[in-house]
């Protein structure tokens, strides 16, 4: 008797270690196998010669990051990836102005940000057709605007020249409430006494902006930052709907797709992915040592 | 003084006025597409575009569910949202709760895991997931198109930031009075955590309807697509039939911005709850 409750005892006890286990497994076991894996093995994928549909695979060693540095299509994608970067000092711009505005305690401040966030939680698909219309040149909404005040139309996304332009309009539009809503609760920390007292010794509203409120965002400027700069290495749906005339808004990750999914390379498509992923976690771990600096 | 005081009102009406042309141009998408979607497909091919229909047909929207099948292509997207939702929920809390309130061997490393999993992005891992699908033959299958999705690292970190405000004392009461762990995760930790369960729902509730690149690899049959991918489709198949294409849109877009005007309080509280300023 006494030895069977010793058990029971020390079974208790066992499964009470257990517990935390039982419920952070499922979290572990899902990250594991959807994330840190396939991570991993991206790396092993891109030294084949995969096709993913056959079997065979052959190893080629590095054959697939040589064929990178020589296949001008890729360079172009970069070059393409290279203008979008324009897109987030005019994101960042849009979200900041959006966000002092709000901040100026204005009537219907709440109707104002739900309207200006509304773009952000909408899908990016069906946000683009409509764009695709507005941007349509011989009867889109855009040049009939331009028409009316006599302005002559453009070309927009048929462009090869303005495509690139016409996705990053569209992209702004898509995403700078998300910005504005990071300022606002930047904006938020910034203890008004201290605008108040820059104000008593006289410094201009633009001056108490620029040398008191700007620099104190500065988290918000560092977070901001970064995520739209990875953003726009993740560039896929915006250029996958709006498509400019050759070539001209294929981005890497949209040549990505092309080899890998519709080609079948998928160990060069690895090969590609790969390298982009390092340079994404160059960045992050820049963003985090600033973050942390920042901290101290 | 006076004129001082009417200058500072002139300057706050500067600004309002300010703030709602820019709303108006934000929201004008919106308000065309809902009214366009109304109109024949020859009102697109004007050069003076207006924005009001002719008149109100709704045979875009009847053609849409009766012919292109969209029905099927919503259930779709309901299903795989309501199941990812569900899930992530219920992982998130979960694990939450375990890296919160238990200290256990190894829980460093493991949420440590879990956090670097945020830093890596889509790309890097979507080909190696689809071999991965592939082998297990889940390609095209519902199970394929739901599994990656059912749960979200970023949401694990969020939930356990949140839950370490839980009192432990109260824990430990219900404990002595003999409650199991998990009678004890029921009755007194999720209704203590209502408004960040609100938060991680509706967050994933949006990024589950939109979603588009998993979907669009993994999925070949027309039975399986979902909204995004249906309208990816229809904008290649019909490209000059804008009617339909308004209508698609709106008819992926409005159901999420009801919900978002409803909920917009959790989405807006997402944001302080990261701790991102």
């Amino acid at each position: 008797m006494k030895v069977s409750q010793g058990a029971v005892s020390r079974n208790r006890i066992t499964m009470h270690r257990a517990v935390p286990y039982f419920f952070i497994a499922p979290a572990v076991i899902y990250i594991f196998f959807v994330t840190l894996i396939p991570a991993i093995m991206a790396l092993p994928i891109s030294f084949t010669d995969w096709s993913a549909l056959s079997p065979k695979k052959n190893f080629v060693g590095f054959d697939n990051y040589v064929r990178l540095m020589g296949d001008k299509d890729f360079w172009k994608s970069c070059l393409v990836m290279a203008q979008f970067f324009i897109y987030v000092p005019i994101v960042l711009a849009a979200g900041l102005v959006t966000a002092l505005l709000l901040n100026l305690k204005i009537k219907g401040v709440k109707l104002f940000r739900l309207i200006f966030y509304s773009p952000v939680i909408t899908s990016t698909i069906a946000a683009a057709i409509l764009f695709e219309y507005f941007f349509q040149p011989s009867f889109g909404l855009f040049n009939s605007i331009l028409g009316f005040f006599g302005l002559k139309g453009l070309g927009w996304v048929e462009n090869a020249s303005t495509a690139v332009l016409s996705v990053i309009i569209f992209k702004v539009w898509k995403d700078f409430g998300e910005a504005m809503l990071i300022y606002l609760a930047g904006l938020q920390d910034v203890p008004s006494e201290i605008k108040e007292a820059s104000a008593i010794d006289g410094a201009s509203s633009w001056q108490t902006f620029r040398y008191i409120t700007f620099p104190m965002l500065r988290p918000a400027h560092i977070y901001l930052l970064m995520k739209n700069v990875i953003g726009v290495f993740m560039i896929f749906q915006e250029t996958y709907m709006l498509k400019g005339p050759l070539n001209s808004t294929r981005t890497v990750v949209n040549y990505i797709y092309e080899k890998g999914f519709q080609s079948y390379q998928m160990g060069y498509a690895s090969a590609m992915s790969f390298s982009l992923f390092l340079i994404v976690l160059i960045i992050t771990m820049v963003q985090y040592k600033a973050t942390k600096l920042d901290v101290l | 003084m006076n004129r001082e005081k009417s200058k500072k009102m002139a300057v706050r009406i500067f600004f309002f006025l300010l703030t709602l042309g820019l709303a108006m141009i934000i929201a004008f998408p919106f308000v065309w597409m809902i009214f366009a979607s109304f109109k024949e497909s020859k009102e697109f091919y004007v050069l003076k575009p207006t924005l009001l229909p002719e008149k109100f047909n709704t045979d875009n929207f009847r053609e849409l569910f009766e012919k292109l099948n969209i029905g099927l292509y919503y259930w779709n997207s309901v299903i795989v949202t309501a199941m990812q939702v569900l899930s992530t929920v219920t992982i998130v809390l979960l694990a939450g709760y375990g890296f919160a309130k238990y200290e256990f061997k190894g829980k460093n490393v493991l949420f440590l895991m879990i956090l670097s999993s945020t830093m890596i992005p889509w790309v890097a891992t979507i080909i190696p997931l689809y071999i991965m699908a592939n082998q297990l033959k889940l390609v095209d299958t519902m199970a394929g198109l739901i599994i990656p999705g059912m749960a979200d690292a970023f949401s694990i970190f969020l939930a356990r930031n949140f839950m370490s405000s839980i009192p432990t004392p109260l824990l430990e009461a219900a404990r002595i009075d003999g409650a199991g762990e998990l009678l004890i995760f029921r009755k007194i930790v999720i209704p203590a955590v209502k408004p960040l369960i609100a938060v991680i729902a509706i967050q994933k509730m949006v990024s589950s309807w939109n979603a588009f690149q998993w979907p669009l690899l993994v999925v070949n049959s027309d039975k399986l697509r979902t909204l995004p991918l249906a309208i990816a489709k229809l904008s290649s198949q019909y490209y000059d039939s804008y009617n339909l294409k308004m209508a698609a849109a709106a008819v992926a877009i409005i159901p999420v911005l009801i919900i978002y005007v409803i909920f917009q309080k959790y989405l807006v509280e997402g944001v302080s709850l990261s701790g991102i300023k």
